[in-house]
């Protein structure tokens, strides 16, 4: 199936991703998704690592207009990660159940059928530890 | 060393949900208007600056070719939804510094050309392809605002109800009937809390301006105190986006060239695209404090006959957006008003001026463009 934004995530196994960030060796800024050049130092290719597996929810919401791939309503967020990164994703949940600061996880999600499907990644409310 | 730089000639178009004509002779209602406005040969037009998003190549050729104007120095400029405002700032400039002593600004946009829903960004942006939307970028940001400072949807209503009935005196808008906060509040929901009436509709429209020196100053020429213009700055980390920085960055360039402050400011045009961001804005042009936004519109201090009227013209809320016109038609109504020509809508006594026009959508930018225009009389 065809991957979204394929240089920024990896399927870990089951429902599970983890998101890929670009950390520079010369400088130390990091970014995602991985960028071929540092913004700050310009270095080229910076090294790709894997972040953590959960973030913060910083804001959300339910769209309620219909989008060639996805139907709606869907719901968007961005996710604060411990890299100091904020991440932009859809929410697989119900608007309801989510609230603003909660725990999510980087999730594998899938859109559409048939040789339009594509998949992506995406992020689900953490369970409760 | 600069010079002064006035608007001398001020017009446009009503804009409207559709034109049956093309975006050209659309557009050149607008010159004409502008010209006839200060009776100005247009054999005394140096240079063209003409802005739109989607107008395509050559716009201002079009335009002009059958007017008799072409055969001058003439840029087609775009910028996002800052298209026109962005050809004023270069106009403004060119004048400024001396290049010439009369350009001719244009911004205009045929948006009925891509039907309902929201505007299309372009797919090369990771979030995009993701299902990013404009809506989106600011329902989330008014999601956040709200949880850190408070409020409701009902409070975003209110920006909507205050433009319309500034709409309602308002020929050049698009919607003129009064709305109330349930008929906002139960409209169809676009990206939650944003409803159908919090965004703005497309339109069609074009605005132009005549600006120029000293040297075709008349006694209704108003003077365009200082150009702000600026883009977004990159970041992807953890910041706050309840304050808009683009704007307070280019505002404080623009009010630090202008030596003028916003507690001078008598009436302003932002850019509402959104209910919510009109109270960014507020805050991001210093007419308030962080988080004392919603307080301007629930007391009416930024209504027709408050402390500091926002929107007169029924702003893009209720004119509708035009992109690339919306910009120079900022301009057209703070003209209108510092001449004390805006009738029944008129700012009793407005002799400062400001327009904020930012544009665009683009991941790790809280917009790709940001323009402010101080003018006084």
């Amino acid at each position: 199936m065809k991957k979204l934004n394929e240089e920024s995530w990896r399927h870990v196994s089951g429902d599970e991703a983890v998101l890929i960030m670009s950390e520079c060796a010369n400088c130390g800024k990091r970014n995602f998704p991985p960028l071929r050049y540092c913004p700050n130092c310009h270095a080229e290719n910076p090294e790709k690592k894997e972040m953590s597996r959960t973030g913060t929810l910083y804001s959300f919401s339910r769209v309620h207009i219909k989008h060639k791939l996805y139907p709606a309503p869907y719901v968007v967020g961005y996710v604060d990660f411990p890299e100091g990164l904020r991440v932009f994703g859809q929410v697989r949940a119900d608007a309801e159940e989510l609230k603003i600061g909660m725990k999510v996880a980087a999730s594998v999600c899938s859109f559409g059928e048939g040789e339009e499907a594509v998949q992506a990644y995406c992020f689900v409310p953490a369970e409760k530890e | 060393m600069t010079r002064p730089v006035y608007v001398t000639g001020a017009g446009m178009t009503p804009f409207r949900k559709k034109y049956d004509v093309t975006l050209n002779e659309l557009a050149q209602q607008a010159v004409v208007a502008a010209l006839r406005d200060a009776s100005f040969d247009k054999a005394k037009v140096e240079a063209v600056f003409s802005g739109s998003a989607w107008g395509g190549p050559l716009l201002g050729q079009r335009i002009l070719r059958d007017l008799g104007m072409t055969g001058v120095p003439l840029v087609n400029i775009e910028n996002a939804c800052s298209s026109g405002s962005t050809a004023l700032h270069l106009g403004y400039t060119a004048v400024a510094q001396g290049k010439y002593d009369a350009v001719l600004v244009i911004g205009s946009e045929k948006l009925s050309r891509f039907g309902s829903g929201a505007l299309p960004l372009e797919d090369d942006d990771h979030e995009v392809r993701l299902g990013q939307i404009m809506p989106a970028v600011y329902a989330m940001r008014a999601q956040r605002y709200l949880h850190e400072f408070g409020g409701t949807p009902a409070d975003l209503a209110l920006v909507s109800v205050k433009n319309r009935k500034h709409a309602g005196l308002n020929e050049y808008a698009q919607f003129h009937e009064p709305i109330t906060v349930e008929e906002v509040l139960a409209s169809r929901p676009v990206a939650d809390p944003l409803t159908l009436l919090m965004s703005c509709p497309k339109a069609d429209g074009a605005a132009a301006l005549i600006i120029t020196s000293e040297r075709y100053r008349t006694n209704r020429s108003v003077e365009v105190r200082a150009s702000g213009l600026t883009s977004g700055v990159f970041t992807d980390g953890i910041v706050d986006t309840t304050i808009d920085e683009i704007t307070v960055r280019c505002a404080k360039e623009t009010y630090e060239a202008a030596g003028i402050g916003p507690e001078e400011v008598d009436v302003a045009e932002v850019h509402d695209a959104f209910a919510s961001a009109e109270v960014f804005y507020y805050e991001a042009l210093g007419f308030c404090k962080q988080g004392e936004g919603l307080e301007l519109v629930r007391t009416g201090a930024t209504a027709l006959g408050g402390r500091i009227p926002v929107n007169p013209s029924g702003g893009l809320l209720s004119k509708g957006h035009p992109l690339g016109a919306t910009g120079i038609a900022q301009i057209v109504e703070i003209t209108e008003q510092l001449r004390g020509e805006a009738g029944a809508r008129q700012v009793e006594g407005a002799k400062v001026g400001l327009t904020h026009c930012t544009g665009g959508g683009i991941a790790g930018m809280d917009h790709g463009a940001c323009t402010i225009h101080v003018l006084v009389r």
